[in-house]
């Protein structure tokens, strides 16, 4: 099946669990933090959830950052549809709006 | 005797926080953070490279017992965007530290406040400890206190343009109204002197990223802006003179030879 990990197209078997594409990846799995289809999963969740076709998964780590802004954007993967929905855990949810898509049409 | 900065009941004995972006190399990076005595290091969450698996991961350049990571948020331009990557930055290390930025506009990096405020609500509903990035507005700094902010750092100048303190009286209008949370000067410093003048004025602490990763030598920048944090904070305890207009001789004025 396909999905899409860090906005790039990816092959990968069906049923493969977010442990299971962490250790394709070859990734350490403790310096992480894994969004699937914008949604933060927890440490303890990636080997229970299974992907599926089309999933979206984002997985970002700490880089070299100041005090300093960058290029609008340049935060992460950005392509969320304008209804998606940010979330946190448990009961937190926020939405994204959809100025937030239209702006980064735009540049 | 004990003149730590405190910020969430955690204890700082360095009052310059350090910015790991822009380095030339890690190396550069480790010895700059080593020659400025900071505790505290900002952190960027990104994407992790897929297909370069050459590039070196961050993380192990940065002895996590030694310094205290401060992830930001920059680069999101509504709260939304820097919520998102708050929560992402917890779940990486499992901190709860953050430095929020929540920016207005592309040219000038200014802080969008009303985004920051309702950013900073929310972030701090979720128990996390925030340290928002702001300008230098003393209704503004209020707000974010009120609404739980952990500290308040205001710009001196904007980033990264090494222009040093542009700002000095609405400083000193924030250090005199703002006594019980830390305020940390963010962005703008050049300089040593540019630190030390931010430290006479009462600040808690400097932040600072671009002008010490951009000197021609960035661990002796490292350096100078150590001691000029220090030079600042001691001067600012000790209490300087007033200022006169007319010559006040430091020499007795008695005893004189006739």
């Amino acid at each position: 099946m396909k999905i899409v990990v860090n906005g790039e197209e990816r092959e990968i078997e069906d049923g493969a669990t977010v442990s299971r594409l962490v250790s394709l990846l070859d990734l350490k799995s403790d310096r992480l933090a894994i969004e699937l289809n914008v949604r933060i999963l927890r440490k303890g969740d990636w080997d229970s959830t299974e992907l599926a076709e089309a999933d979206r998964v984002e997985i970002v780590s700490f880089v070299g950052g100041g005090a300093a802004g960058s290029q609008r954007g340049a935060a992460f993967g950005l392509e969320l549809e304008p209804e998606e929905r940010c979330a946190g855990f448990a009961d937190t949810f926020y939405l994204l709006r959809k100025d937030v898509q239209l702006r980064i049409d735009r540049t | 005797m004990s003149d730590a900065l405190v910020i969430a009941g955690r204890d700082f004995h360095s009052r310059l926080i350090l910015g790991t972006g822009k380095y030339e190399t890690y190396d550069l990076m480790k010895k700059s953070l080593e020659a400025s005595g900071t505790e505290m290091v900002t952190v960027a969450v990104r994407r992790v490279p897929l297909t370069d698996r050459s590039k070196e991961s961050f993380l192990d350049h940065v002895d996590l017992k030694k310094y205290h990571l401060l992830p930001n948020t920059a680069g999101c331009y509504s709260a939304d965007e820097a919520i998102r990557t708050a929560m992402l930055a917890r779940e990486v290390l499992d901190t709860k530290w953050v430095k929020l930025e929540v920016i207005g506009d592309e040219r000038t990096l200014f802080p969008d406040n009303e985004g920051l405020l309702e950013a900073t609500r929310a972030l701090v509903k979720e128990g996390f400890i925030v340290l928002p990035y702001f300008n230098d507005d003393l209704i503004v700094a209020r707000r974010l206190i009120d609404a739980g902010a952990a500290a308040v750092m205001p710009l001196a100048a904007p980033i990264g343009s090494g222009l040093g303190i542009q700002n000095f009286t609405n400083l000193r209008i924030l250090r005199e109204c703002i006594k019980d949370t830390p305020l940390i000067v963010d962005a703008g410093v050049g300089t040593a002197s540019d630190a030390a003048l931010a430290m006479e004025i009462g600040v808690d602490g400097v932040l600072m990223n671009t002008g010490i990763a951009g000197a021609r030598d960035p661990v002796k920048m490292a350096e100078a802006m150590r001691l000029g944090v220090k030079a600042g904070r001691l001067a600012f305890k000790a209490g300087r003179i007033g200022k006169k207009l007319y010559a006040a001789a430091s020499s007795p004025e008695t005893g004189m030879i006739e």
